[in-house]
């Protein structure tokens, strides 16, 4: 192992807490941080950081299933959608052609951020517009899912915009729904890299300890928030990933 | 609860309090499991170190489980999306063998 305890600990701290309040998975801390700080290869920081999102997903979720910000049907209507992605792009990451995926799901990035900018709020959408977006809903639920499966990120940085901007639901209880959504999305991708012999358990099951924990705490203080901060926070996040998958699009063709 | 999402077969404080239970549970056992694989060090650390990682991912396939056990009951569609999830998670491990 590269890294103290303690700094993996640390690593795991930091991306729970910041995934649980933001509706995350954390994947976007912990991959570059598995890379930097444990010296893991690409494909198994991917592998570890999915195992510690799911730590995040249930140590976050466990606190906003109580607090009745979880809306469980949309949640498991959409899961079904993420998992495909997942599992699919899990079982065809060696295959796909890395760059194109990459530009497009980064300007797809790009819009969304521009869309998620804090603003006057608009009126929320009908219950018969929701029930029109539906299917469009499910599709994106797919695209989270193939992001979450090929980056190791929760795919929480489109469930987030899926359930606030195409289902009108607020943005706290968006953020709690996406952590509930990101825990099965990401469990499903672990298991086939588990199943592949692809995850470090040592290191996986150290920094875990730390999203467990970093989550919980983040999810009971997160409430105290304020949404525009939180959401201009989540734009700028859109942006910063719009823009390292686009450099690695870039590096790839 | 009352966005044109919701479904009043799933909002039920009752089943968010369960889930919620079942997902501390499962943080406990992963936490046991890491941190005796941790002081047990060797191959026995590694084996406890594998459970506790599974006892995680297993979490939110039980709270799933445990959904579709609540929705069944009231004869809900959702099971259906609870079966399929399961499926396909399933079918994917199975494949990467």
């Amino acid at each position: 192992m590269g890294a103290s305890l303690l700094e993996l600990v640390a690593v795991g701290l930091l991306a729970g807490s910041f995934g649980a309040v933001l509706g995350v998975g954390g994947g976007i801390i912990l991959v570059p941080g598995l890379i930097l700080v444990a010296g893991l290869p690409f494909h198994s920081a991917v592998a570890a950081s999915l195992v510690c999102i799911v730590g995040t997903s249930v140590a976050g979720s466990a606190v906003y299933l109580r607090q009745g910000r979880v809306d469980l049907a949309v949640g498991v209507r959409l899961q079904l959608f993420t998992v495909f992605g997942a599992v699919t792009a899990g079982l065809l990451a060696a295959q796909v052609p890395a760059g194109p995926l990459y530009m497009a799901f980064s300007l797809l990035l790009l819009i969304t951020a521009y869309r998620m900018w804090p603003r006057r709020p608009a009126a929320a959408p009908s219950p018969e517009v929701v029930r029109e977006r539906r299917p469009l809903a499910a599709g994106a639920s797919v695209g989270a899912g193939v992001i979450s499966g090929l980056l190791g990120v929760g795919g929480g940085i489109l469930n987030v915009p899926i359930l606030h901007l195409l289902l009108g639901m607020p943005f706290d209880r968006s953020a709690g729904t996406s952590v509930y959504m990101i825990g099965v999305t990401a469990a499903g991708a672990a298991l086939v890299y588990l199943a592949r012999g692809d995850v470090e358990i040592g290191i996986a099951g150290v920094v875990m300890v730390g999203t467990l924990a970093g989550a919980g705490v983040a999810a009971l203080l997160g409430r105290r928030l304020d949404q525009r901060a939180l959401k201009l926070i989540f734009a700028l996040l859109l942006a910063y990933v719009a823009f390292r998958m686009g450099s690695r699009g870039l590096a790839a063709f | 609860m009352d966005s044109p999402h919701s479904d009043r077969v799933v909002d039920d404080a009752r089943l968010s309090r369960v889930v919620s239970g079942l997902l501390v549970i499962c943080q406990l056992l992963a936490v046991a499991g890491v941190v005796s694989g941790l002081l047990v060090g060797g191959a026995a650390g590694r084996l406890l170190s594998a459970a506790g990682v599974l006892a995680l991912i297993g979490g939110p396939f039980l709270a799933l489980v445990r959904i579709g056990v609540f929705a069944g009951r009231r004869r809900s569609t959702l099971v259906g999306y609870v079966l399929g999830t399961l499926a396909v998670a399933m079918l994917g491990a199975w494949l990467a063998r």
